[in-house]
């Protein structure tokens, strides 16, 4: 049996609250505009081998918007608005991303809020994007910027708030159900994770965040086509913050960075993620009244 | 009478097409007749890009040196191009100052299955294994030793 080289190119997006049992009241929104970068040359192989390569880079502008529908319902939109993908020794392959569509719905509310989403991830982005090497001009690589599959997330997601201590906690599972590209079946992915939120003064946010991605399965093909994500696991944590600026309006940061727990790491490339960005919180005009729930 | 010409215009043009002979057109990056193999080495696999068959380095007919992938040659060609090197070594050692005396660039590959690569000019004894090389990434798909 045959593993994958598949390098992880599709970086998780870094709203500043994710993933929550929480949904937004009607009309309340969450908009998040951000710059992420991150620079590599450490790479974990599909056996779990760590090697030094020549340099990854990746630059993306990242879009993140919730909005509540209804008091049970949520819509939430997230995609790289665009990125750009080179090794040190390429050109860059640049390209708009994959489109996430996300519903949410409360399930539970009061102490301990639960909610379920469902997220299929449209292959918008160029599914093929090759960039050419700076000495030898016949050498190409494939750094597309989207996975080129359909695929859905669902996810649960629980809540707790320690109030009055300016303190909560929110747990998610999820399972990201994929499909394939080119004839290659993709193997499903299981995520989970934890986040602890703390607000030391009324204008700032700081969140802790650790969790995994996991491929289940074995490789369902001896060689399949690059970089579609297939065969990647690794456990992961981040700090993030955020500095309101105004009443609607906040600095947001987060700084996401990789580590050896009970899963191995394969299959990606390792450092640390860099998240620069606005968050605007409106509320704007309700789109559907309640008796419609 | 119309009829007549037009038959007779078919008639001509088929004579002369038939008779006017197919230029022969010779790929030199192939092997000329029947291909020699001298030397020969397995692909073993590396860092999980299913690389597998076999190479051969050998002559065709008209003494030309060729390296041959096997019908059994594969790699991980979705990434994009995978360069071909022989190599004194089973290592990638690249020296541009010195001139790489321990690499022999090959060229590209970018097909499964059979394939032909003109070695001109023919390399040295010292070269004794193939390389399969992502060099935009700097990670080797794979080696063979050819004995």
């Amino acid at each position: 049996m045959r593993y994958l080289i598949i390098f992880l190119l599709l970086l998780p997006l870094a709203p500043i609250h994710a993933q929550s049992g929480w949904v937004k009241a009607p009309g309340q929104t969450y908009l998040q505009a951000s710059y992420q970068g991150f620079v590599s040359n450490q790479y974990y192989n599909p056996l779990g081998e760590r090697l030094t390569t020549e340099t990854f880079r990746q630059q993306s502008l990242q879009f993140y918007g919730e909005y509540g529908l209804t008091q049970r319902w949520d819509l939430i939109l997230s995609m790289p608005l665009y990125r750009f993908n080179s090794f040190t020794t390429t050109t860059w392959a640049h390209g708009i991303g994959d489109l996430r569509v996300e519903l949410k719905y409360g399930l539970l509310t009061g102490k301990i809020p639960v909610a379920i989403s469902i997220a299929p991830e449209l292959p918008t982005g160029p599914n093929d994007n090759f960039a050419t090497n700076r000495e030898r001009a016949f050498e190409q690589i494939n750094l597309p910027t989207g996975d080129g599959e359909w695929n859905i997330w669902t996810t649960l997601a629980a809540s707790h708030s320690f109030y009055p201590l300016p303190l909560y906690l929110s747990t998610h599972a999820a399972f990201n159900y994929r499909t394939g590209y080119q004839g290659t079946n993709f193997r499903n992915q299981i995520k989970y994770g934890v986040e602890l939120g703390y607000q030391p003064t009324k204008s700032i946010w700081l969140i802790g965040r650790a969790g995994a991605l996991v491929t289940i399965g074995d490789p369902t093909t001896t060689i399949t086509v690059f970089p579609r994500g297939d065969g990647t696991t690794y456990m992961s944590g981040s700090l993030a913050a955020s500095y309101q600026l105004s009443p609607q309006w906040s600095l947001v940061g987060n700084l996401q960075g990789y580590f050896d727990g009970w899963h191995a790491r394969t299959n990606i490339y390792t450092g640390t993620t860099f998240t620069l960005g606005f968050a605007w919180e409106p509320t704007l005009p309700t789109l559907f009244s309640r008796n419609q729930e | 009478m119309k009829q007549t010409l037009v038959i007779a215009g078919a008639i001509l043009f088929g004579a002369f097409t038939s008779c006017t002979p197919e230029p022969e057109i010779i790929d030199s990056s192939q092997p000329q007749g029947t291909f020699t193999a001298a030397e020969t080495g397995m692909f073993v696999d590396d860092n999980g890009a299913g690389s597998t068959g076999n190479a051969e380095v050998g002559t065709d007919e008209e003494g030309t040196t060729f390296l041959r992938f096997d019908s059994n040659f594969n790699t991980n060609l979705a990434t994009g191009t995978v360069t071909v090197y022989l190599s004194t070594s089973p290592e990638f050692v690249a020296s541009p100052g010195e001139g790489n005396p321990d690499l022999y660039l090959v060229g590209g590959v970018q097909n499964a299955g059979e394939n032909y690569f003109k070695l001109d000019p023919a390399p040295g004894d010292q070269f004794t294994h193939v390389l399969l090389w992502c060099g935009s990434v700097g990670v080797r798909f794979g080696y063979a030793e050819l004995q």
